[in-house]
């Protein structure tokens, strides 16, 4: 018990570490693209992580991947970092009810958490700025997280199959 | 790919087409409009969107330049790290998305006059 409990701790953190990085190479190496579209590569990470653990290993990646991320590029507690908590937390909603509600396949549930994100943010960004026509730019990112969506997925459907499944 | 997965390619697409009309439908024509620029929810400026002008002003994080050129709005030579705003290239009233920099807490946008 004690070691296998000891052993998850370690890929948790693993995970949580990749999940960081990744976040933060994404964001210094990739150039945004118009409307702030991006790949959302960490979330590979995440949707690993629900398959290989569960539910909260997932949420407790996520929030490190915000809160670490952010604190590693200097911009916790300011208004980017309440923007992506924004679009984490709805992200992780988005993953946890279709994954374990609708049981949808992973390439689908990476597509509409990718929505879950986006969605998030602008919601975020239209609290913090109290601009409602933001509401405007969803149809571009709703489009845009149909390619990103299907490569995040596809990349965590591969890896999940080469990766074994440790511990239940 | 499974057919769920071409199912909810889907509905995505279908829901992207129907805000993308909603937005458009549901938007009151605006008479008598302005531009403005929003620093931290505070009026920095109000533009004249039919003068071709090149405004300066400064956001949280650095320098901005807004560009006026036909009836179309641009920021350009921005200090700031990200420069998703610079991107979005020209736009118009047409648009109904409005310029945000987040770095420089930043909103460019359309107002009615009274």
């Amino acid at each position: 018990m004690g070691n296998s409990s000891t052993k998850k701790f370690v890929y948790v953190t693993l995970l949580a570490a990749m999940a960081i990085s990744i976040n933060v190479l994404e964001s210094t190496f990739i150039p945004a693209m118009p409307f702030g579209i991006r790949f959302g590569l960490a979330n590979i990470i995440a949707l690993i992580t629900i398959e290989m653990f569960g539910v909260k290993e997932m949420l407790i990646v996520n929030a490190m991947r915000v809160v670490i991320g952010s604190l590693l590029r200097g911009t916790i507690f300011g208004s980017t970092f309440w923007i992506s908590l924004g679009g984490v937390c709805i992200s992780s909603l988005v993953i946890i009810i279709c994954k374990k509600l609708l049981k949808l396949p992973i390439i689908s549930t990476s597509m509409l958490s990718a929505i879950g994100h986006s969605v998030g943010q602008v919601l975020m960004v239209s609290f913090i700025y109290t601009q409602t026509s933001m509401v405007a730019i969803i149809p571009y990112l709703l489009i845009s997280a149909i390619p990103t969506g299907i490569l995040t997925g596809y990349v965590s459907l591969e890896a999940n199959k080469r990766l074994p499944r440790i511990i239940r | 790919m499974k057919k769920k997965d071409l199912m909810v390619i889907l509905s995505i697409a279908v829901v992207a087409i129907l805000v993308f009309v909603g937005v458009r439908v549901f938007t009151e024509e605006k008479t008598n409009e302005v531009g403005i620029v929003y620093l931290n929810n505070q009026e920095v400026l109000k533009f004249d969107m039919n003068e071709d002008y090149i405004y300066e002003f400064d956001g949280a994080y650095g320098h901005m330049k807004l560009e006026v050129k036909d009836e179309k709005w641009r920021i350009f030579e921005e200090e700031c790290p990200t420069h998703i705003c610079s991107k979005m290239g020209f736009v118009g009233k047409d648009d109904l998305v409005p310029i945000v920099c987040i770095p420089n807490n930043i909103t460019v946008t359309t107002v009615e006059l009274k």
